[in-house]
């Protein structure tokens, strides 16, 4: 079928708006439990000791700074972090699980992207 | 799956709903709030409050040589978090929920033949309960590498004479006195947990032991004049006393 005028714009317009939607930008990571041993939590690092818990409160942001709703946090493939969600939307519980390196991936189902935090899960001192 | 079962812990993806703060409905961890409501063996109840105060995780008693049920009044020097590594217990969540995680099971494993925990690294482990695929609340638990073997005089009857200082003991002929071994942390508290226990005499017909020799806390019988050590194996640890009966 040939592309008609009319068609190319509508089609022009769509990509435009597609284009206009803001991603997935930022994540502000909170502790909100304190742990019987010291743990990082930012949006710049993540860091557990094996074995321990942390409650984290997470809010996420696109590219415009709106607040972005329904995160997912997906652990690293290997096991060395542990997330599980809670009653609460914004709250997960972070744990060490063993010894390693990886990224804690934030996405959204609102707006596209993926945040990573590095996460290091460290030996207890 | 009941309150205090043990699930395999694992990588997964989890998701959250609208993302709005509630931080400030949560109090800071209230780790170490432990409140002790008294323990033996048929109600052992430390209690520990779980971090996000939405429930509460109890320590059991489970096996006979766990020396933090034996005598009431020593449960006030207990410190409820401190267990022995090897240590076998049971832990129990004040709801009704799924089950129970070790945030790594490198350091704390729930044995399904016993249903009881098991610490396998020194250190610290937290506890998750978890229901509906949620996290609840959890705990931390610490796991500690036993100093040394702490053996005490529980109470006698028959004659007793002598003072006791946890290593030498006098009796008369047919008297009785009851023994208890604890493993101690290098503070000399008494650590939670059972282990795998063994007593024996080597001369037994001066005094032996009597009762179930794999309980922590035991009867010493006095038969003859003489001199007998009794023995005791508690995990990997032994400890001896030694026991003079008069005539």
């Amino acid at each position: 079928m040939a592309l008609t005028p009319k068609l190319l714009v509508l089609l022009a317009g769509g990509l435009l708006l597609a284009g206009c939607t803001p991603d997935f930008a930022r994540v502000e990571l909170t502790p909100i439990t304190s742990p019987p041993l010291d743990v990082t939590v930012s949006a710049a690092q993540v860091e557990i000791p094996v074995g321990i818990a942390v409650a984290v409160n997470v809010l996420g942001y696109d590219e415009d700074d709106d607040p972005v709703g329904n995160i997912r946090i997906t652990p690293p493939a290997s096991i060395t972090a542990g997330v599980i969600e809670t009653a609460e939307p914004e709250m997960f519980i972070l744990y060490g699980q063993s010894h390693g390196t990886g990224s804690l991936s934030f996405t959204s189902t609102e707006v596209s992207g993926t945040v990573n935090v590095p996460v290091s899960i460290v030996p207890q001192q | 799956m009941g309150p205090a079962k043990g699930e395999p812990s694992g990588n997964r993806e989890v998701g959250m709903g609208e993302v709005h703060s509630r931080a400030a409905r949560y109090a800071v961890a209230v780790l170490g709030a432990a409140a002790l409501v008294g323990c033996d063996k048929d109600n052992a109840a430390n209690e520990l409050v779980g971090e996000l105060g939405n429930g509460t995780f109890t320590y059991l008693c489970e096996v006979d040589s766990d020396a933090q049920c034996d005598v009431g009044e020593e449960t006030s020097d207990l410190a409820l978090t401190n267990i022995v590594l090897r240590g076998r217990f049971g832990i129990n969540y004040s709801k009704t929920i799924q089950g129970l995680r070790p945030a790594s099971d490198l350091r704390l494993q729930y044995d399904d033949a016993t249903q009881l925990w098991v610490g396998t690294e020194p250190g610290w482990v937290g506890v998750i309960a978890v229901d509906a695929g949620k996290g609840d609340d959890f705990a931390h638990f610490r796991i500690v590498e036993p100093a040394g073997l702490r053996i005490s005089r529980r109470e006698t009857s028959g004659t007793f004479e002598g003072s006791l200082g946890g290593l030498s003991v006098s009796l008369s002929v047919q008297g009785i006195i009851t023994l208890r071994v604890a493993p101690v942390n290098d503070q000399d508290e008494v650590l939670a947990g059972g282990l795998d226990c063994e007593w024996w005499s080597n001369s037994p017909d001066v005094a032996d032991v009597v009762g179930d020799e794999t309980d922590n806390v035991i009867e010493v019988e006095a038969k003859q004049a003489g001199t007998a050590i009794i023995n005791v194996h508690l995990g990997d640890l032994t400890a001896q006393t030694t026991v003079e009966v008069g005539g």
